[in-house]
């Protein structure tokens, strides 16, 4: 048999052709009314959750026309989507409305073109996860499809916990160095040495020691720090009888009294700089004197009961006050190299 | 004769599969399939849809072994966006916060999605990390890094896709943790918490509940 090729050739070829086109033309034409960047932003995937919805797209050339419509078909989502929400186009204007799972846009007097947001609306998600198709139809001859993500949980619960602590150093310090927030100290004595009826002895004097102190505690109610006397007074050790007694006062060279107090400098408290803020330290009466220093001697009686001597309102870190030991005698005050007291310090937080 | 132009055609017909079996795009259009058949496509009424396929050359959806899936002829040119997200585990508890060290926990979030402008996931929180009467919170880091000794929380991310690589505080605001502006498999995620405490952080029992959220944009 005798093949014509060039006739064979052009009969073959004329075929794939027309094939060819037609498969151009279905697959552009399909593609032609479909928006770009389609999305619906939701505040919760979680399944069978209520969920608010923010739609948006940009609508295909003509967008919705006047009185067609853009369906929105949550396929699968619960039949309960409402909402009054705005609609926005970059040109023109459309109105929303639900039905079950379905919002409609109706184009508006003029058509809704570029750009179209709707937000806010709501509605019920499925009640399985997985990748839920929306499709979009109507009167407009927009389509196309999005998906949404539907999740078994969309949620992660973080806990923590704080215990509460508090921290606390009490301790007799060299005259030279600072109380401050690093005092780690507890315990120690403060040696008066001899008292004279020529001046008032006192810590930060003559080298006499001071009393440092310092609190750290997470408390939000704050804490408290109290002092108690063994004897509310300097009593000999030998003869017990024979004592300095202790009163509120501004000590004096020459009249018998003995106390304590709260340093009154700027230098002689502080606490650390925090987040949250810490509290600051606050004197506590009898112990807050006008002038408590070195050379100033208002001084809060001791009793055999425990006083408060400064407080913070909440937590702090480091919080610390400087206490100042002072006592001064008459000259009929009974000479004994014993006289003596122990302080108790006591911090208490409040939780 | 005729067995011949039939095997010629089919020769033919074969090249444009191969010259179009990839996704096309301009910078108007976008053919993400196509297929060679002499006709069919989507038909819809008020009450049905359908579509339909003129002498494809070869059909069938969902073919799978052990090994490979495939899906052939006119209906899988359709394309069927989709998104998936997971978030797991759905719980991180720090236990004891101290101001000596610093507290983590991780979740990892996962997205799939054929999402041609990517996708977004973002998160955001019900409240403050805080204790139960809402009184005292752990503030959100503000300095790019949960400290040890500093009264702060926030997240940190890891992976291809995160969204910024310094701790940051989140909040009832939404901020992005994760994005790509493509396609995307299984890209994961991992969120750390983290939260560190000063010694002036109230004692307590702390929460917070984050929500994470895809969205895709096709």
């Amino acid at each position: 048999m005798k093949i014509d090729l060039k006739k064979f050739f052009a009969k073959t070829l004329t075929a794939v052709i027309v094939i060819i086109s037609l498969f151009e033309f279905n697959s552009f034409s399909a593609l032609a009314a479909s928006p770009t960047n389609l999305k619906d932003t939701l505040d919760r995937l979680k399944v069978s959750v209520s969920a608010t919805h923010s739609l948006s797209m940009t609508l295909p050339a003509g967008g919705i026309t006047t009185g067609d419509t853009l369906t929105v078909t949550y396929t699968g989502f619960a039949a309960d989507f409402a909402g009054a929400p705005v609609v926005t186009c970059g040109a023109g204007s459309a109105t929303a409305g639900f039905g079950t799972n379905v919002l409609t846009l109706t184009g508006g007097g003029t058509a809704c073109t570029g750009t179209l947001t709707v937000t806010p609306f709501t509605g019920t998600n499925p009640g399985s996860a997985g990748s839920k198709t929306i499709a979009l139809g109507g009167s407009a001859g927009i389509t196309g499809s999005f998906a949404i993500a539907i999740v078994t949980d969309d949620q992660v619960s973080i806990t923590a916990t704080v215990d509460p602590f508090i921290t606390f150093n009490v301790g007799s310090q060299a005259a030279v160095t600072g109380c401050d927030g690093t005092f780690v100290e507890n315990g120690g004595t403060v040696a008066l040495g001899t008292l004279t009826t020529g001046a008032v002895t006192s810590s930060d004097a003559s080298s006499v020691a001071h009393i440092c102190t310092r609190v750290t505690t997470n408390s939000a109610s704050g804490a408290a720090v109290t002092v108690k006397s063994a004897n509310a007074a300097l009593a000999s050790t030998s003869t017990p009888a024979d004592t300095i007694a202790s009163g509120s006062a501004t000590l004096v060279a020459g009249t018998t009294g003995y106390g304590i107090c709260a340093g009154s400098a700027g230098g002689d408290s502080g606490k650390d700089t925090t987040v949250p803020v810490g509290a600051s330290p606050s004197r506590t009466s009898p112990f807050d004197g006008a002038s408590c220093t070195s050379s100033g001697h208002d001084v809060g009686g001791l009793t055999t009961n425990a006083q408060n001597l400064w407080t913070i309102a909440s937590g702090s870190q480091n919080a610390f006050f400087r206490v100042y030991v002072k006592a001064a005698i008459s000259g009929t005050v009974l000479p004994h190299s014993d006289y003596a007291d122990t302080l108790t310090f006591v911090a208490t937080a409040t939780f | 004769m005729k067995a011949l132009r039939l095997l010629v055609a089919l020769i033919v017909l074969c090249v444009p599969k191969i010259v179009f079996g990839d996704t096309m795009s301009s910078s108007s259009f976008v053919i993400t399939s196509d297929d060679l058949t002499a006709g069919g496509g989507s038909m819809s009424s008020a009450s049905f849809n359908a579509e339909a396929d003129i002498s494809g050359l070869a059909t069938g959806e969902d073919l799978a072994s052990a090994s490979y899936a495939a899906c052939a002829g006119y209906p899988c040119t359709l394309y069927t966006p989709y998104i998936t997200f997971s978030v797991t585990p759905n719980s991180v508890a720090f236990g004891t916060l101290s101001s000596g060290s610093l507290s983590s926990g991780t979740t990892t979030i996962t997205t799939s999605t054929n999402a041609l402008s990517g996708y977004v996931t973002t998160v955001y929180t019900d409240g403050e990390f805080r204790t139960v009467d809402s009184l005292h919170y752990i503030p959100g880091v503000a300095d790019g890094a949960v400290s040890v000794g500093s009264a702060e929380y926030g997240i940190g991310l890891t992976g291809t896709d995160r969204s910024f690589s310094n701790d940051r505080a989140i909040s009832t605001a939404s901020i992005n943790v994760a994005q790509n502006a493509g396609t995307v498999d299984n890209s994961a995620v991992v969120v750390t918490f983290k939260a560190s405490i000063s010694n002036t952080v109230v004692p307590g029992d702390y929460s917070q509940i984050a929500t994470f959220v895809t969205t895709g944009t096709f």
